[in-house]
């Protein structure tokens, strides 16, 4: 399989603080990668860098074969980077936007415009074209943006926390894309910060304070999780994990939604369950052990890390 | 070069877009040119005079005549007392008190010294000190008018700054008279020295804002970020970026102008093309300091304000309305690196001299070496900033 892009031992200092330590992942062709974890992890620094925005001093960073720091314009034209925040001109239509950068990137005007209805398709931003991008949806607006990164039919993507503020429905749109892109052989780097959104990648890396904790398939990535977990459904979840996190036996305890999530150091018996259930607070109406999810291992990860 | 007219084709977009700022633009240094050019007019007329006469005789009622017949002054009457005058000035009823001392006409007749004494207001010392001019020129009229030879009256000048109670040289009453005779603008008409000045200045403000805002507003946005990852290099994205407004520099131009010669009734002396290639040497600077701007300021009203600062140094320094002789020694030299002063001098060269370019390389060097030191010291900045 060939790589796409290739991290090693990269790192890089923003006036003395390590934003990234020493990373190196590499991503195949054709392959939808994530990049998880909270803000500050280094996920955007990784991606300029990559990029070519900003300048690489430690670690060696390729795409498509190409050296980030030698490579600058060559690179440039082989990928299509979408920033976190939305960077289009508000004041130009949606077809002015696409036509600019259709330019900028030299597409032969016989090619422009077929690519134009491609994106159109898939983005179903036809109707709009002559509406201003300031207009638009959050979820237009992102459609938008990712069509403009697209108009070159670049071979690698970087897309930085494409979802982030766009409603349910536009999300599960936009991955639906992605999922077409990469089954169509596009190279897909993307950050997010929903744990849902890892799940749907092919593989993903979990960045914490400039650090990959994990890298895994994302089903893989539960069995990094140290202990046994339970499940925990009752009416005051808070009073629960009060409850817990004062026993010595508790690992660890997390509310999920309605549910608390709480680990021990080994399965427990049947006589330990029922002296939980017994002794707690509030009724617990129920309590199972599952396996452990990717957000239960990044939680614990990133306590291992402090 | 393909590049760079696609950057210029969706700049035109943008600034066709938006209809305000068109406005803005296109209509507002007209507008300002009509307001400013009639209202900042540096001609003193109409100096309000009131006379205390303590000698009441013909050569003093002649003398008040005289000063109340004049066009500058505008005579509001005799004060009945001598504190009058005072009191009259401290109310800012009147600009100028004049004492005509009570031995006045004898001291005349007698050949002696005579003496009045004018008291100016000096809030505003540049009006005060061409009114004391102007008393001056009406003494040694009426002294010639009188005939007395052999005799001069002392003018004792009140209120002027840093003249406090000077006294003028005794006004000699001689047979030789000196007529003045002003060239290139005969009427000494200050519309058409401060027109064209505010042509010049009203391009430094279009020039200058528009290129900083343009460009941090790309920051602001992100779409400089965009740009950035695009293959168009950071030469090119500056050439797309300035050029409009190089453009629109040169379009205001001509709007001005034609506001000059249709509302001011003014004529460009000098030759057009040498104006329009002083005014793009001119907006090399300009440019470029916008340039500069935009790599200093994250948002566009980072941008305003910094561009607000130098602006008011590049203009007041100018000698766009304070004559730069009139600046201390020291601050003279300074504005030997302004720019703007060069232009402005220029301008007006060409407008009302038609100065031939031979005699005008003393400025054009100046400010063309400016324009390429700022221009390209401001590139290299910002690509380092962008790379």
């Amino acid at each position: 399989m060939q790589t796409h892009i290739a991290i090693e031992h990269f790192s890089k200092n923003f006036d003395g603080v390590e934003a990234v330590k020493n990373i190196s992942l590499s991503v195949s062709k054709g392959e939808l990668f994530g990049l998880i974890g909270p803000d500050g992890a280094g996920k955007t620094t990784t991606m300029r860098s990559l990029c070519t925005l900003l300048p690489v001093e430690q670690g060696e960073l390729s795409i498509v074969g190409l050296d980030v720091r030698k490579e600058v314009r060559r690179i440039r034209s082989r990928i299509g980077y979408m920033p976190q925040r939305f960077s289009l001109y508000p004041d130009l239509s949606v077809e002015q936007n696409l036509l600019f950068f259709a330019d900028l990137f030299g597409v032969p005007k016989q090619e422009k415009f077929q690519r134009l209805q491609e994106l159109y398709h898939f983005s179903k931003l036809e109707p709009f074209k002559k509406r201003l991008a300031k207009q638009l949806s959050g979820g237009m607006k992102q459609k938008l943006a990712l069509s403009c990164t697209l108009i070159h039919t670049p071979e690698v993507l970087i897309l930085d926390e494409p979802t982030t503020g766009v409603d349910p429905v536009s999300r599960r749109e936009f991955w639906l894309i992605l999922k077409k892109l990469r089954d169509d052989g596009v190279t897909i780097l993307v950050s997010t910060p929903y744990m849902d959104e890892a799940l749907l990648c092919d593989r993903v890396a979990f960045m914490h304070k400039g650090q990959i904790l994990a890298l895994d398939k994302p089903d893989k990535i539960g069995r990094l999780f140290p202990y046994a977990l339970y499940e925990i459904s009752s009416s005051a979840p808070q009073k629960i994990q009060n409850h817990l996190q004062s026993q010595p036996s508790v690992q660890t305890v997390h509310i999920f939604g309605d549910r608390v999530h709480a680990s021990f150091r080994e399965s427990l018996s049947a006589e330990q369950l029922a002296t939980i259930q017994r002794t707690a607070p509030e009724p617990i109406a129920a309590m199972r052990q599952i396996e452990p999810g990717i957000e239960d291992t990044f939680l614990e990860l990133m306590k291992q890390v402090e | 070069m393909q590049q760079i007219l696609y950057l210029l084709q969706k700049e035109f977009r943008q600034v066709f877009r938006d209809r305000a700022m068109l406005a803005i633009m296109f209509i507002a240094p007209i507008m300002q040119t009509i307001v400013l050019g009639f209202s900042m007019t540096v001609d003193v007329k109409n100096i309000r005079l009131i006379i205390f006469d303590a000698d009441q005789s013909v050569l003093s009622r002649e003398l008040g005549r005289s000063f109340a017949n004049n066009p500058y002054f505008d005579f509001l009457g005799y004060a009945e007392a001598p504190q009058e005058l005072r009191d009259q000035l401290d109310r800012w009823q009147t600009q100028i008190g004049i004492h005509i001392d009570r031995d006045f006409s004898r001291n005349i007749q007698r050949g002696e010294r005579a003496s009045i004494l004018l008291m100016l207001d000096g809030l505003d010392g540049n009006t005060a000190g061409i009114a004391a001019g102007y008393a001056q020129g009406i003494l040694a009229e009426f002294a010639q008018g009188i005939g007395q030879r052999a005799s001069t009256i002392r003018m004792a000048l009140s209120g002027l700054p840093g003249t406090a109670n000077m006294r003028s040289r005794p006004t000699p009453v001689t047979p030789v008279t000196s007529e003045t005779r002003f060239w290139y603008n005969l009427n000494l008409n200050s519309k058409n020295y401060m027109v064209p000045g505010l042509i010049g200045v009203l391009l430094t403000v279009v020039t200058l804002f528009l290129t900083s805002m343009g460009l941090v507003r790309e920051k602001e946005i992100g779409t400089l970020e965009q740009l950035m990852v695009t293959p168009i290099t950071s030469t090119q994205l500056i050439v797309g970026k300035v050029l409009p407004f190089l453009l629109i520099g040169f379009v205001e131009l001509n709007v001005m102008l034609a506001a000059a010669f249709v509302i001011f009734d003014l004529q460009l002396a000098g030759s057009y093309l040498l104006l329009v290639g002083v005014a793009q040497l001119y907006f090399l600077t300009t440019l470029g300091l916008g340039i500069f701007i935009s790599t200093l300021a994250e948002t566009q009203q980072q941008a305003l304000f910094i561009s607000w600062f130098f602006m008011i140094f590049i203009i007041l320094m100018s000698g766009f309305f304070t004559p730069i002789a009139n600046m201390p020694d020291f601050w003279q030299m300074v504005t030997y690196l302004n720019p703007a002063r060069y232009f402005i001098s220029l301008i007006r060269e060409i407008f009302l001299k038609a100065t031939p370019i031979n005699n005008l390389w003393r400025e054009i060097i100046p400010l063309a070496i400016f324009g390429v030191v700022i221009l390209s010291a401001s590139t290299l900045k910002f690509k380092k900033r962008i790379s």
